[in-house]
């Protein structure tokens, strides 16, 4: 699989980080994660949508706790808990705007 | 426009990109204290209105007394629709958009809350204008947290509604 893979961005909880119509380039094979990494995951509580959040601490499970830079506006980990490593599809390697 | 968002926003006419949710609530912060005020003026009017009926008597003509008891149906079940009213729409604010952070920064919220479901029901069950008051203030006690959180500043005022009674409302620059 090649490590790089782009997804464009919908939605305003990531701002002012990122707007809607940005698009993320992701690394799918990072495999370490610390806490302030910009992460794309599958909804845990969606199976087939895709969201993007920033790495607020890891668990001693590994499991990534997220949340999204908006906090106000944001469906994240507060309300779905820490995120398992096998729901995360990789770390945000560079983000482009228009 | 950057020639790398250029060549990507190409790119997705022959194969378009995934999207990636910065997930929010929907919908997007429309939430306002507001309903649930009228609908505990409402309460109060209707205990007002229930209260000023006044008895046709045994001797008065049918008319009369169909009036009289329609009135007292109508007025009951407004009365009880708008408690139940305050309390859902109080429900969808703590539900739905008071954050963790904004009880942290006022740990009040719980407690009004929770009045406004106790005096809410017993604005269904009651008649007492005083508990019908209780439930105005507390719900005026959710709409301050609300608006402080959006930092807005509020003022209290008498509105024109025949309550007699004060709401918070939210002072715009």
């Amino acid at each position: 699989m090649f490590p790089i893979t782009r997804f464009r961005v919908e939605d305003q909880s990531m701002e002012p980080t990122l707007s809607p119509g940005d698009y993320v380039l992701v690394n799918r094979w990072a495999s370490r994660f610390s806490k302030g990494d910009l992460v794309v995951l599958r909804d845990p509580e969606g199976a087939s949508s895709v969201l993007v959040k920033r790495v607020a601490d890891i668990t001693t499970s590994g499991a990534c706790f997220v949340v999204g830079d908006n906090a106000t506006a944001s469906r994240d980990s507060r309300a779905f808990g820490a995120v398992p490593r096998d729901l995360i599809v990789g770390r945000v390697w560079r983000q482009v705007r228009p | 426009m950057s020639v790398l968002h250029r060549i990507l926003r190409t790119l997705d006419r022959v194969h378009p990109a995934r999207i990636a949710h910065a997930h929010c609530d929907i919908p997007c912060g429309i939430y306002d204290p507001h309903h649930a005020q009228l609908a505990a003026h409402t309460v109060i009017r209707m205990i007002d209105l229930l209260g000023q009926l006044e008895h046709p008597g045994p001797d008065s003509p049918l008319e009369k007394k169909k009036e009289f008891h329609g009135k007292i149906a109508r007025y009951t079940a407004t009365k009880e629709q708008h408690a139940e009213l305050a309390k859902h729409e109080v429900r969808i604010l703590w539900g739905d958009y008071f954050k963790p952070e904004h009880v942290q920064a006022h740990p009040e919220l719980h407690d009004a809350v929770w009045k406004v479901m106790k005096l809410g029901s017993k604005g269904r069950q009651e008649f007492a204008r005083k508990e019908a008051e209780e439930l105005l203030e507390a719900v005026n006690k959710v709409a301050e947290i609300f608006w402080k959180t959006k930092n807005v500043p509020t003022v209290r005022v008498k509105p024109p509604y025949n309550t007699n009674a004060e709401t918070v409302v939210p002072k715009y620059a």
